[in-house]
């Protein structure tokens, strides 16, 4: 007895005397808030770059090379959004990680949540792509231009309008450049001529790009993402013209107006 | 009110608003309930009273982190089950059953009722020994401590399902180790 009474009194004397006090309300507060609402945002980011991801896949020549069959598929996974992906990846990862952290995350089990949390991220994410809110970013050069523009180079797959046609070679404009491409490896060239949007897979030469498969994308509506961030500003097609009139090959016209630009 | 038909969640509300005195009765009520416990993970006693004063003064401490719409039974205990492994990992000592328990495991468990007795105590320990704190503690908690799953649940987060077949797991742990052992 006299131990319990001991035990009693020694803590409740260190509460009277305020040796140990309760900690504010408010600290508790700050600390759910911010659990909260920093799982909420992991979420949304989540949501967003999925979204991101879809949208750029679909916007941009990535999905589209896997047309050409086998072949095109070197060219996908180098065009693949890996810095999205991996980013949605981490971010899913901190939202699993905050929700260990929440109070209800023991009472569905971890598979469960997961579930969830993968059911919210794609529905939603698929959902924002119906809408506008990647034409605003992309208007406005947020989020995108990061995960655009750091891309790996393209070695297998390159796409974007034909700006110059000289016999079975080409200059395209990419989103990389002007690109001066070599036709005379593809058996049936179709017709093309000047703007059309042309996606290619082939490899790198010394020269520039040697073409194995060639398709014209004749939906002016698709790719967007790449018709829009093709660099009209280094190509200057009078000095390309007036290279050609001069009778030099197309290869050193493609290097002499890379060098002007430069 | 009569403080004796509060309930704990009543007595945390006055104790956080009102009187800071009323956490005696917290005390009262909790101290014989885990030291219990608490025995399970050191039999010196000097020890076992530090840390049960530690864990009623962190208990007080963060009072005001203790959801109310809740258990508070199951937040103490919470507390204690982590200042215990805490206290376990430090000394590096392992699990400790009165003779008396065993015997309620067993009782209760159904573990080895068909087998020699007289090698229940020792058999039953060192059982309990090989098994990983993954089944021990719901183990203990339900057999030993008398704590629902959803008890259980909340003072060693898991989901509830995952209680009940850690418990079943460990049961059949227990009576498979038993059963070569014997």
């Amino acid at each position: 007895m006299n131990e319990k009474e001991n035990l009693e009194n020694r803590i409740m004397n260190n509460i009277k005397s305020g040796k140990v006090r309760l900690k504010s309300k408010y600290i508790f507060l700050a600390k759910r808030l911010s659990l909260g609402s920093g799982l909420i945002l992991t979420i949304l980011l989540a949501t967003l770059f999925f979204n991101l991801a879809l949208f750029y896949m679909k916007e941009t020549e990535n999905l589209a090379y896997l047309t050409f069959g086998f072949n095109g598929f070197f060219a996908f996974l180098e065009s693949f959004p890996y810095v999205l992906v991996i980013s949605l990846i981490m971010l899913i990862f901190l939202a699993g990680f905050l929700t260990t952290k929440t109070d209800f995350s023991y009472k569905k089990s971890f598979g469960e949540w997961s579930i969830y949390l993968m059911i919210v991220i794609i529905f939603l994410g698929t959902a924002l792509t119906f809408t506008n809110i990647n034409n605003e970013f992309q208007k406005h050069k947020m989020f995108m231009s990061p995960f655009f523009e750091h891309r790996l180079p393209s070695f297998r797959g390159i796409a974007g309008p034909i700006v110059s046609i000289q016999g079975e070679e080409i200059i395209i404009n990419t989103r990389e450049g002007l690109e001066y491409v070599d036709l005379k490896n593809i058996k049936n060239i179709p017709i093309l001529k000047e703007n059309d949007f042309v996606l290619i897979i082939g490899e790198r030469s010394k020269k520039g790009f040697l073409a194995k498969e060639i398709k014209i994308e004749e939906d002016k509506n698709k790719m967007f993402l790449i018709r829009d961030n093709t660099k009209p500003k280094s190509f200057n097609k009078n000095c390309v013209d007036n290279c050609l009139i001069e009778k030099f090959s197309i290869e050193d016209c493609f290097l002499k107006c890379e060098n002007l630009m430069k | 009110m009569n403080l004796k038909e509060m309930t704990d969640e009543e007595i945390v509300k006055v104790v956080r608003e009102e009187d800071k005195n009323f956490y005696a009765e917290i005390i009262k009520r909790y101290e014989l309930k885990l030291s219990h416990y608490l025995r399970k993970f050191t039999r010196n006693h000097d020890e076992l009273d530090d840390i049960l004063q530690t864990v009623f003064l962190k208990a007080y401490e963060n009072l005001y982190g203790f959801d109310v719409s809740k258990k508070f039974s199951s937040w103490i205990y919470r507390i204690a089950h982590n200042e215990a492994i805490n206290q376990l990992k430090k000394n590096k000592v392992k699990i400790n059953l009165e003779e008396v328990e065993y015997k309620i495991l067993d009782e209760k468990a159904g573990i080895i009722s068909k087998l020699e007795k007289k090698f229940i105590n020792k058999s039953v320990s060192e059982a309990l020994l090989k098994l990983s704190s993954k089944y021990r503690d719901p183990l203990i908690l339900y057999y030993l401590e008398d704590n629902s799953y959803e008890e259980i649940s909340d003072i060693l987060r898991i989901n509830k399902n995952t209680v009940g077949i850690l418990i079943m797991r460990g049961k059949q742990k227990l009576k498979e180790y038993l059963k070569g052992k014997i």
